[in-house]
């Protein structure tokens, strides 16, 4: 199925689908007026406990400076700082803050080029979007004689895309396909870096890369250990693929498919043979232009 | 009635159907596609004010739906909020051939966010950027889920458009 019949099979679909009959107005604005009301009450209210919690402060305030701070004794729970409206979650994941009315939140990105906020996770210019490029030059690099990058192939991506704040630090993860072609089959190399601190695990085969792996197994190269996995029954997208972690936490997946890229407007033949072999694949992500630190 | 009301009621009149198609796209059932129109109409309603232009209304309203029905997915069936107490008429179902239902059956086995990036790519026929951007992800992001989502949804429905 492709985009033109999906699109056809939902009109298709609906068309011939008896919906119920139209949603009437009235009970539209009803609900619309009834929450309104909710939060004209909901503002009240809570300008009420802002007085209020004013008034107890100052009283606290006044009653600590007669001596009931001394009182209070070693066995007092210590004060918890207020939280920052822009700081990040518990999860790590950028904070949402109010945009106004209708109590609608969106998330903060970090700063760009230009000083303000980003549209979204990634980054389009700047030293980051500068890594992910370079990312980009050096998996070209890397591809074996008898093998051709395409490097404007329409699906290739490169991308450094923030993905989180670990200890109070924006981390990012940095994405580079390319479709490679040997005669008229194709296939795809892939290279994945995480930053310090996003991929948590005790043991190489615990970090998941794109699914779950159909099998996991270490093997030595260049004198650290390094995973394998190979590709599962469930998810096909991914042939083989190695994984690295710096002893600072980046985190490193070279990976390789064997089809050229996941659409369904793909009709490359797939590649017979995968680039790579077992220890090339593992020393690739031992690559230091893989470690970046930007 | 306040002009707000007013012209709230005509935007409702002239809208509500389509994007209850939508919402029904989205998550499969008609009472929960009424619940999701009805809470995206219901923060339009809310923010109505600052939202004029109708080109924006239809952007917002849509946006809140896509949003509401992903937070529905994230929090839960049980903390669903239901926004009327009368249940709407039971909707009629069509029993057309059967690849339409084959497709929104195979339609409600990919994975929510994916289901999103299909029906605003291909449904509300929004950019691979207005999708990323409605999102709040990268255009990278909405290429691989939906390239993902009909994989899925090719996947289900193989049998069926099989011919020998």
């Amino acid at each position: 199925m492709d985009e033109l019949e999906f699109r056809a099979s939902l009109r298709d679909a609906l068309d011939h689908t008896t919906a119920p009959p139209s949603m009437p107005p009235g009970g539209a604005l009803q609900a619309g007026r009834r929450a309104a009301r909710r939060r004209t009450l909901a503002t009240g209210a809570a300008g009420a406990g802002v007085l209020a919690i004013v008034t107890a402060l100052g009283l606290v305030v006044a009653t600590a400076g007669s001596g009931a701070q001394q009182a209070a004794g070693p066995g007092a729970p210590s004060p918890v700082p207020l939280a920052s409206g822009n700081g990040p979650s518990a999860n790590g994941t950028p904070s949402p803050v109010p945009i106004g009315i209708g109590g609608e939140t969106k998330p903060v990105w970090p700063t760009g080029v230009d000083g303000s906020p980003q549209g979204d996770r990634t980054a389009r210019a700047g030293r980051k979007a500068d890594a992910a490029k370079a990312l980009a030059a050096h998996v070209i690099s890397l591809v074996p004689a008898g093998y051709t990058a395409v490097p404007d192939a329409p699906m290739n991506i490169v991308q450094a895309q923030f993905e989180d704040k670990v200890g109070g630090q924006d981390r990012w993860s940095y994405l580079v396909t390319l479709e490679i072609r040997k005669g008229a089959t194709a296939g795809q190399l892939i290279v994945e870096v995480y930053e310090p601190g996003l991929r948590p695990g005790a043991g190489l085969c615990d970090l998941i890369f794109w699914s779950a792996p159909g099998t996991c197994t270490t093997v030595q190269s260049g004198g650290q250990t390094v995973a394998l996995s190979t590709g599962s029954k469930t998810d096909d997208r991914l042939d083989k693929w190695s994984t690295y972690r710096y002893p600072d936490g980046t985190t490193v997946y070279v990976a390789q498919s064997r089809q050229g890229n996941f659409t369904p407007e793909n009709t490359a033949p797939p590649l017979t043979d995968l680039p790579f072999d077992d220890q090339r694949l593992a020393a690739l992500a031992l690559d230091q232009a893989f470690h970046i630190v930007a | 009635m306040t002009d707000r009301d007013t012209a709230f009621a005509e935007y409702f009149a002239a809208r509500s159907d389509a994007m209850r198609g939508t919402a029904f796209l989205l998550c499969g059932d008609w009472h929960r596609a009424e619940d999701l129109t009805q809470t995206a109409f219901t923060k339009l309603y809310l923010a109505w004010n600052r939202v004029s232009r109708h080109e924006v209304l239809d952007g917002y309203l849509r946006r809140t739906l896509v949003r509401t029905y992903l937070d529905e997915r994230r929090l839960g069936w049980w903390r669903r909020v239901r926004t009327s107490d009368t249940p709407p008429e039971p909707p009629t179902v069509d029993t057309g051939p059967e690849e339409r239902v084959a497709v929104l059956a195979a339609l409600s086995a990919v994975p929510a966010r994916q289901r999103a990036v299909l029906i605003l790519r291909y449904w509300e026929d929004l950019s691979v950027e207005e999708t990323a951007e409605l999102l709040g992800c990268s255009a990278g992001t909405v290429k691989s889920q939906a390239a993902r989502g009909l994989q899925t949804l090719r996947a289900r429905l193989s049998p069926t458009f099989t011919t020998d």
